[in-house]
């Protein structure tokens, strides 16, 4: 459990100021000369050291990244820029962080900034965080009020801006790449990877992308040291971190918590226990709707952290967990993310392009139980084929929850099937696999 | 260079090649939809996933992955083959199964590709998606329902063509290309775009429905609208020419043409010439070969020798201008002349009048001034070369030109001015422009009609020459001075020395009484109002126009696809054509017309066939002797001049209608709607 | 027409089971004499009119003839929009010559190799 000392985000619920001079008062904007004045080295290494990894789904570590930058700036200038294109549904961390601690936001981009040797920071906005966006906004004009930001940032001699960029509604923007070229102003679409952005990123310079949160919280590192939050959680998944849970608790809600604490624990302490005890519990989706559901007895084993996710073969992804009790009808939950990634498919490759509207069509019917038995493995099958071809990560979103369904409910997708024939008299017709017997769960 | 090993077997490619470029290096077929040699990398298709050993994801996109050092890669395995079929899959969910209906069926890729790496059924029974057809014009058909949004067309249009009017709207299984307005396609090159579609989506829409691919025969043709030279290949189906398509040919047209000579052959079938015509008391009369010939004779006989003019065609083959020519000097005279335009050249030195840097050449260039000329409607395919030097990331190419602009250039261009005042002022150093090409190390100069056809060319031209060598355009590894020709017959009836000789009277002096018998060869651009009734006028030709209808005589010729011939491209680059059809009705090959009529006068004539005629051909102009190489003309001469003075009037261009420019597009009904369609669109609204 | 056989046949064999619109007739055996469709049943036939040949049989009766229907299907349910039966024509002069043929006056659509020639009058 978290204490409170170590808590990074003082004002997540907004019951204090959030402005510069509530910020200031939580420590926010102190000595920032001072940790500007390290170096850059001194700024990677600590951010490498305290084993941060990045906070928007994929967990790579955000020190490495940074490091992935060329040293010495070329003729191109570097980018950073920050993804606050928070589209996932039941992901809504990043909106509590940009409207309650705006100043975090500034303060990280600007040491990020100078980390990766960036004068100019965009952070992409989701178009729907319209109240978000101009907080935010705020927060900026204050900072270069203040002079925390612009010419000669914080007076340590390095000039930075920070502009903010609205997206327009795609969900496909969130993905880094995709995200650039809505950028500069192009279609959003996610580009061919190699090359990475360190590389060749914004306007075809070196750019570095990352999450809200992940630049939100490298000043309360830089400033406490790598060491405290390496010490929080367990080794390679260290830190607080900001979850939500939604979906059947008695309290959905957005709070700081240390990596690593059972998921039970977590549901019982900040979701105040699953709707009907924790018997009722169906599933849990634990981060982002794009990972893998867990079933009851999983999550009663699993740790709530990158790799203790993994492990259960699910991912960590944001960390904002949706819970389902025994009411929901799973297979018609599923066939709504499907429903989803169909509609946000950016169109630009085939198997997510094609695949995706073949998945949520092949999942209406099994809603329905208009399907074939065989057919479960058929989309096991496709799925597989849509995860491993498709040019971004747009393909597992499509294909995971699928596949998760079918792993942890297949018989209740089977039962739905012969349910189906069988109100329609055709339950001699069923078929099934000879060694199972009807009706036998 | 990088070592990769293709399945076991280790091929060398140069570095920042794509694993697909290894594989093929390599032997391997890599199926492919959305990769196109030519534009530039999308890799939506997902078709050329192979294995590389050891990378982050197992699967990779070949076309869009670089190789490294001692990668291994594997092109076919259970895991390859499962992802193909699985893509192929996908692809044909949406895609309707009207092969048998569908002009691309049997040279379709997505058909190909689905026999051989596709599943042998599909799993999926749900209904299939349907797009709206979209309007491209006259010449390209769509039937986007059949479209796998490889997005080949719109890279093309962007990268190739650089009017960008594709796009894809809407996003996931509802992406849709379109070309966002509902108007023709402004491209002068959008015949391209049927090659470049892997499947039935966009086809041709002046053909559509009247041929399948396999009916059809290839015969290996030179592309004669312009002068580029463009390779390609004739498709006939019996005797008649149903498709052209361009042939690959990196030096000259890489693997476009223009829409002129994709779309024109309709023009083949129409208005032809089919018997000899002999004019008998103020009327055009049927006539058999031998009555004509022995008429033209026993004409020929009658008259002075300097009072016989010969006029050669803009579509003229060599080896015809070069009987002709053989022909009126053995009947004593000088007057010959192939320039319709009465064009200003120095023919002193081959490098003079040709485009010396070489089409590929425009690659290496590092500045680029045009004085007279729009070399977008004037040779499309070589203003593609243009910009695919202008686009290139690596240098700068600063693009200037003179002259009228009629239309966008497809590239960002300095617009100088339209006065050839100009050029005087860049050769005093008084321009901006001038430091460009000063500090360029290969500076180009194209020196278009527009400037050779007006009454102070020579000065434009002497001058433009001293600007050249003042630029340090001329070299001994570079030579930058280019005269860009729009007829293809052109540098051949130059070459051939098609030009009056001595005491010979040019094309004006010929129309305005010079000459008693004027034989035109095919010659249809001259203005023959001012020609004196008296004159006799002998046309040789495959289409009735003007021309014929004031003839004395119709000798009936073959067009480019009906006769073996020898052209000379802008560059210098001899190349030869093959016949792919019969000439029709009683029509012949001009050059064996000449002859007969030649062995009539008994003039002394040192060719009897094809063969000995070419032969003849190498002795009057060695370069003749080479096929398909340029060599390169080292120097061009100083002119002495840059004296005079200039005209005051702007340079114009020189083509008015991109679609009408000879007498084969003129007879084309497509081209004519082209022409309507872009030159006078409210006409067209008001119909 | 028959042959004598045939009428011997239809003589001592068979029995008129009715006559269609044009007047063939159509008989069927009295016994069961026939192997078809794995039973034993009537053998069927038709005596054609003068000069024809099997495709003169109207559908309605063609079913029965070929044991389809164990009553020939009556005139009467022919829909509206069912086009009238004719025997095969081919060899015959009213038999089908496509556009252009030279039995049909030789004008013929455009095809391949054609063109338009010049003339002075143009």
């Amino acid at each position: 459990m978290l204490s409170d000392k170590d808590r990074i985000y003082l004002n997540l619920h907004g019951q204090d100021d959030w402005k510069l001079a509530g910020a200031r008062r939580r420590g926010d904007w102190d000595n920032t000369k001072d940790i500007l004045a390290l170096g850059r080295e001194t700024v990677i290494k600590t951010v490498i050291d305290s084993g941060l990894r990045g906070r928007g789904g994929a967990g790579f570590s955000t020190g490495l990244k940074w490091s992935f930058m060329p040293k010495n700036e070329g003729p191109l200038p570097h980018y950073l820029v920050i993804n606050g294109d928070e589209s996932e549904p039941g992901t809504c961390k990043d909106r509590e962080v940009m409207r309650h601690e705006p100043h975090k936001i500034v303060e990280g981009a600007l040491l990020a900034s100078f980390a990766i040797g960036a004068h100019t920071a965009y952070i992409y906005i989701r178009g729907e965080y319209y109240n978000e966006a101009n907080r935010l906004q705020v927060a900026i004009d204050e900072a270069y009020e203040a002079g925390l930001i612009g010419k000669n940032a914080c007076g340590s001699g390095w000039d930075f801006d920070f502009y903010i960029h609205r997206g327009a509604g795609a969900y496909i923007c969130g993905e880094e790449t995709a995200q650039l070229e809505s950028l500069e102003g192009k279609k959003g679409q996610p580009r061919l990877k190699p090359p990475f952005p360190a590389g060749k990123g914004l306007y075809g310079c070196p750019t570095t992308i990352n999450n809200v949160e992940s630049i939100s919280v490298t000043p309360t590192i830089l400033r406490r040291g790598s060491a405290w939050f390496a010490g929080i959680g367990r080794p390679n998944n260290t830190g607080p971190k900001l979850m939500a849970i939604s979906g059947h608790v008695n309290t959905p809600c957005v709070f700081e918590e240390a990596l690593g604490l059972p998921i039970k624990d977590v549901i019982e302490k900040h979701g105040g226990g699953v709707r009907g005890g924790w018997d009722n519990l169906l599933a849990v989706i634990p981060g982002g709707t794009s990972m893998p559901m867990l079933n009851k007895e999983t999550c009663e084993s699993t740790l709530f952290d990158f790799d203790g996710l993994r492990d259960a073969g699910s991912g960590l992804g944001t960390a904002c967990m949706v819970v389902m009790d025994k009411s929901t009808d799973i297979i018609r939950a599923v066939t709504l993310l499907s429903k989803f990634y169909k509609h946000e498919s950016c169109g630009q490759c085939t198997p997510c392009r094609e695949g995706s509207i073949w998945v949520l069509k092949v999942m209406q019917r099994m809603t329905e139980g208009r399907a074939e038995i065989e057919e479960i493995d058929m989309l096991m099958d496709v799925t597989k084929n849509i995860e491993n071809t498709t040019i971004c990560a747009m393909g597992m979103s499509v294909a995971w929850p699928v596949q998760a369904l079918i792993r942890n409910f297949r018989p209740v997708m089977e039962q739905r099937i012969m349910d189906y024939k069988k109100s329609r008299g055709g339950a001699s017709q069923i078929q099934v696999p000879g060694d199972a017997a009807i009706g036998s769960f | 260079m990088a070592k990769v090993i293709v399945d076991g077997i280790p091929v060398e490619v140069p570095n920042g090649s794509s694993v697909l470029q290894a594989c093929e290096a390599a032997g391997k077929e890599i199926p492919r939809f959305c990769y196109h040699d030519k534009l530039s990398v999308a890799g939506n298709c997902r078709m050329c996933m192979v294995e590389i050993t050891g990378a982050r994801k197992p699967l990779v996109s070949s076309c869009s992955h670089p190789v490294m050092e001692g990668m291994h890669v594997t092109t076919d395995s259970e895991t390859i083959r499962t992802a193909r079929r699985s893509t192929m899959e996908l692809l044909l969910i949406n895609h309707p199964l009207d092969c048998p209906i569908c002009d691309q069926g049997g040279e379709c890729d997505l058909q190909d590709q689905a026999v051989g790496y596709g599943r042998d059924c599909s799993r999926y029974t749900d209904e299939k998606r349907a797009v709206v057809d979209k309007y491209m014009g006259p010449l390209i058909r769509t039937v986007m329902t059949r479209c796998i949004q490889c997005t080949r067309c719109i890279r093309f249009t962007n990268e190739i063509a650089g009017t960008a009017e594709l796009g894809g709207i809407y996003r996931g299984t509802s992406l849709e290309i379109t070309p966002f307005i509902e108007q023709s396609l402004v491209s002068e090159l959008s015949g391209n775009l049927i090659d470049v579609c892997p499947v039935g989506a966009l086809t041709s829409k002046p053909t559509a429905f009247h041929y399948r691919s396999w009916e059809l025969k290839n015969t290996d043709s030179i592309d004669v609208v312009d002068a580029v030279g463009t390779n390609i290949m004739l498709q006939i189906r019996g005797n008649e020419v149903m498709r052209v398509l361009p042939r690959k040919n990196d030096d000259v047209n890489e693997e476009w043409l223009s829409d002129k000579g994709r779309f024109s052959l309709d023009g083949l079938k129409r208005r032809r010439l089919d018997r000899p015509w002999i004019k008998k008391n103020g009327k055009l009369v049927e006539a058999s070969w031998t009555e004509t010939i022995q008429y033209v004779a026993d004409k020929l006989k009658t008259v002075a020798a300097d009072r016989i003019g010969a006029i050669a065609g803009d579509l003229c083959d060599a080896e015809s201008m070069l009987a002709l020519k053989h022909l009126v000097n053995g009947l004593g005279s000088a007057n010959t002349d192939c320039r319709q335009d009465n064009a200003y050249y120095d023919i002193s030195e081959r490098g003079n009048y040709v485009f010396n840097s070489s089409i590929a050449g425009i690659e290496d260039a590092d500045a680029l001034l045009v004085i007279g000329s729009f070399p977008r409607q004037e040779a499309p395919v070589l203003n593609a070369r243009i910009r695919k030097r202008w686009l290139s990331l690596t240098e700068q190419f600063p693009i200037a030109y003179i002259g009228e602009l009629p239309d966008d250039p497809t590239y960002k261009i300095d617009h100088l001015g339209e006065s050839p005042e100009l050029i005087n002022e860049l050769l005093a150093g008084n321009h901006a422009f001038v430091d460009i090409l000063k500090n360029a190390k290969r500076p180009m100069i194209i020196l278009g009609h527009g400037a050779l056809i007006r009454p102070d060319s020579k000065v434009i031209f002497e001058k433009t020459m001293a600007l050249a060598n003042a630029i340090g355009a001329v070299s001994e590894d570079w030579n930058g001075f280019n005269i860009l020709h729009h007829a293809a017959s052109r540098v051949a009836g130059l070459d051939l020395g098609f030009i009056p000789q001595g005491q010979g009277k040019d094309v004006a002096a010929m129309i305005n009484g010079g000459v008693d018998v004027l034989w035109m060869l095919g010659a249809d651009e001259v203005d023959i109002s001012t020609l004196s009734p008296e004159c006799f006028v002998i046309y040789q030709g495959h289409h009735g126009e003007r021309a014929a209808s004031r003839a004395d005589v119709i000798l009936p010729g073959a067009t480019y696809t009906e006769k073996s011939g020898t052209y000379v491209n802008t560059e210098g680059r001899v190349q030869r054509s093959f016949r792919a059809i019969c000439p029709p009705g009683e029509a012949k090959e001009e050059w064996s017309v000449i002859c007969s009529i030649g062995q009539a006068l008994a003039v002394e004539q040192p060719y009897q066939n094809l063969e000995t005629l070419r032969q003849y051909m190498t002795e009057v102009n060695p370069v003749f002797a080479q096929c398909g190489l340029v060599k390169n003309s080292v120097a061009v001469s100083v002119g002495d001049g840059a004296q005079g003075n200039f005209e005051k009037q702007p340079l114009t261009a020189v083509i008015s209608d991109y679609f009408l420019t000879n007498s084969i597009s003129r007879a084309s009904l497509t081209m004519n709607e082209c022409s309507k369609l872009r030159y006078a669109p409210s006409a067209e609204a008001a119909e | 027409m028959t042959t004598f056989g045939t009428r011997l046949h239809t003589m001592f064999k068979g029995r008129l089971v009715g006559k269609d619109a044009d007047g063939r007739s159509y008989y069927e055996s009295r016994k069961q004499n026939r192997l078809g469709g794995g039973e034993l049943r009537h053998e069927r036939w038709v005596i054609y009119k003068k000069g024809e040949d099997p495709s003169a049989v109207p559908p309605e009766w063609w079913v029965w003839l070929h044991h389809g229907a164990d009553a020939a299907v009556p005139v009467s349910k022919r829909h509206p929009w069912q086009a009238s039966y004719h025997a095969n024509a081919t060899g015959t002069a009213k038999a089908y010559h496509p556009q252009g043929s030279d039995y049909d006056g030789g004008k013929r659509a455009k095809a391949t190799g054609d063109y338009e020639s010049w003339s002075p009058e143009e």
